[in-house]
């Protein structure tokens, strides 16, 4: 009979600290509906000062007009068609943003020279207020469709970079080593090894750039008076005096932005790290 | 001490053959004059102080490392280091070095597919090896839900299923209990006896050389060179408590204590 040992794995301690081992089904269910409810009470205690002080205020629509409101908005293919573009804009920048800073990261890894180089970039990049980089790419770009992703990928590649690199820099030779050893090829250790264990940093920083790269989105499309997209609509409904459009805008955007990031991203980071030991608090 | 064997006294090729084994590091000597002939079937340890260059000769075994001196051949086949061919070899490491994001399974199949076995065959191979280290209920586990000696038992699992011409074993149970350790212990000299494996155990545990061992290759303070072949005198099965082990133990002790600097033999290596 073997002893359980605590865990003090030099693997387990590289990928993120992870520490712990046991495995208990009952705090897990616990933990799991505390993660929904709590985020969820947040949100409720948001909304309950909206229907407590709205007419305190001098422009805030009644909750029960955004609501009377909503069926109709919700249901105009307009508004998804609006949604779908800042969508595909979204996703066409923070895909290339990721690609730019992986590959940013593993040659600055590679090299001294490079990481000398490309470092400055990362910095420039780290420190422009993305108000500032709308405006530069509205004057690149003018208001070709191509801007808007230039922008979110210029805005959030370098979060990338220093998120990857700080992981990699913790990562443990030893599994390369094994890799080496058993004569996996380059491919197979990129594939089973590297790649594993640089996904947990990769998704760390995605969901900050996905974070940052929905802020940046709406500011360049109101800066660079885009036609369509919800940034452009926010600007028509402000400059319109809608004020429930704007309020309608405003919840559509915080449902998208939280299920993409609780929903899919969070969902995604689960599935890749389930072979992690749940932590025992 | 008593001089190590020629290569001329070995008959057939031996499954490991070093002759005169040097490795230097930028012109400091790690390991100086090493000769180690293994044969199918033996269960030889190298047993040295820490800084002897244990760890350097296992890297040149496994061919990740270029002598600088001498000749290395793993079942007659020359290991030129990294750009050479890749030795027949399975590795036990002293942390079981499993891939964590990986199935017990799927860890194993990974080494099968680099040592180029059929896909067909690794379902059964991987069973076999399982089960014959009493793992595998644990075939679909993740490494981490494991505890340390399931995982040492996979990566033994996994040195075997590429069934090599020799497994190169680094300390594999120092990280362990002693209970555990000495559990492990016993379940090792079974795998090797049903196997019939060729094994090369780095220790710096005297007993713990003494009661797996047929054959004790006993390195001297770095730089490393051999002080003795040392064939230990004990009928199998042995017992770690049997009063004759001890017996040996205390004069291996005895023969180390001043060449290795130690003070009290203890059994256990300066460090």
């Amino acid at each position: 009979m073997t002893l359980q040992d605590q865990d003090t794995d030099p693997v387990a301690a590289g990928v993120r600290g992870a520490p712990a081992l046991r495995t208990r089904r009952r705090t897990v269910t616990r933990e799991a509906v505390a993660a929904v409810l709590l985020p969820m009470a947040s949100l409720g205690s948001l909304l309950l000062l909206w229907v407590l002080f709205y007419d305190s205020t001098r422009f805030l629509p009644a909750p029960s007009r955004v609501i009377d409101e909503a069926p109709e908005f919700l249901s105009d293919s307009e508004t998804w068609g609006h949604v779908y573009v800042s969508l595909r804009r979204l996703f066409l920048g923070l895909g290339a943003g990721v690609a730019i800073g992986v590959a940013v990261a593993t040659l600055m890894r590679a090299n001294d020279r490079l990481r000398h180089l490309l470092s400055v970039y990362v910095g420039i990049s780290l420190r422009i207020p993305s108000t500032i980089a709308a405006i530069m790419a509205l004057v690149a770009f003018k208001r070709a469709e191509f801007g808007y992703p230039a922008v979110i990928a210029f805005i959030t590649f370098p979060f990338v970079t220093v998120g990857l690199a700080d992981g990699l820099a913790s990562a443990d030779r030893k599994l390369d080593d094994m890799a080496r050893l058993y004569r996996l090829g380059p491919v197979a250790r990129f594939r089973h090894v590297l790649a594993p264990f640089a996904a947990p940093f990769i998704f760390g920083a995605l969901r900050n750039a996905h974070a940052l790269a929905w802020k940046v989105i709406v500011v360049v499309e109101i800066f660079g008076a885009a036609e369509q997209g919800i940034g452009s609509e926010f600007n028509f409904a402000f400059r319109s005096f809608l004020l429930v459009d704007l309020m309608l805008w405003l919840h559509l955007f915080m449902v998208v932005l939280l299920a993409l990031d609780y929903g899919a991203l969070r969902m995604i980071e689960r599935y890749v790290g389930r072979w992690r030991p749940v932590q025992r608090k | 001490m008593e001089p190590t064997a020629t290569p001329e006294q070995h008959g057939a090729i031996s499954v490991v053959a070093v002759e005169d084994l040097g490795v230097s590091y930028d012109g400091s000597p790690a390991v100086e004059r090493i000769d180690l002939h293994v044969e199918h079937g033996e269960f030889v340890s190298i047993l040295g102080p820490s800084g002897c260059g244990k760890s350097t000769m296992l890297n040149v075994l496994a061919g990740l490392l270029e002598p600088s001196r001498g000749r290395v051949a793993i079942a007659g086949v020359e290991v030129l280091g990294p750009r050479g061919p890749a030795p027949d070899l399975g590795y036990v490491f002293q942390d079981h070095r499993l891939l964590p994001w990986r199935t017990v399974r799927r860890n194993i199949e990974l080494a099968l597919a680099a040592k180029g076995v059929p896909k067909a065959a690794w379902r059964e191979r991987i069973d076999r090896y399982l089960t014959l280290l009493k793992i595998d209920q644990f075939a679909e586990s993740w490494p981490l839900r494991l505890s340390g000696g399931q995982r040492q038992r996979v990566s033994i699992a996994r040195a075997l299923a590429v069934e090599p011409a020799m497994i190169l074993m680094d300390e594999p149970l120092s990280t362990l209990d002693e209970v555990t350790a000495r559990s492990m212990r016993q379940e090792l000299l079974d795998v090797w006896n049903r196997t019939g494996s060729t094994i090369v155990f780095v220790t710096h545990s005297i007993r713990e050389a003494v009661f797996l061992s047929d054959r004790i290759l006993i390195l001297s303070q770095g730089p490393g060179t051999v002080l003795e072949d040392y064939q230990v005198p004990l009928a199998r099965p042995r017992r770690y408590e049997d009063p004759a082990l001890a017996q040996v133990e205390a004069e291996i002790v005895e023969k180390v204590l001043d060449r290795w600097g130690i003070g009290a033999g203890d059994g256990e290596a300066a460090t």
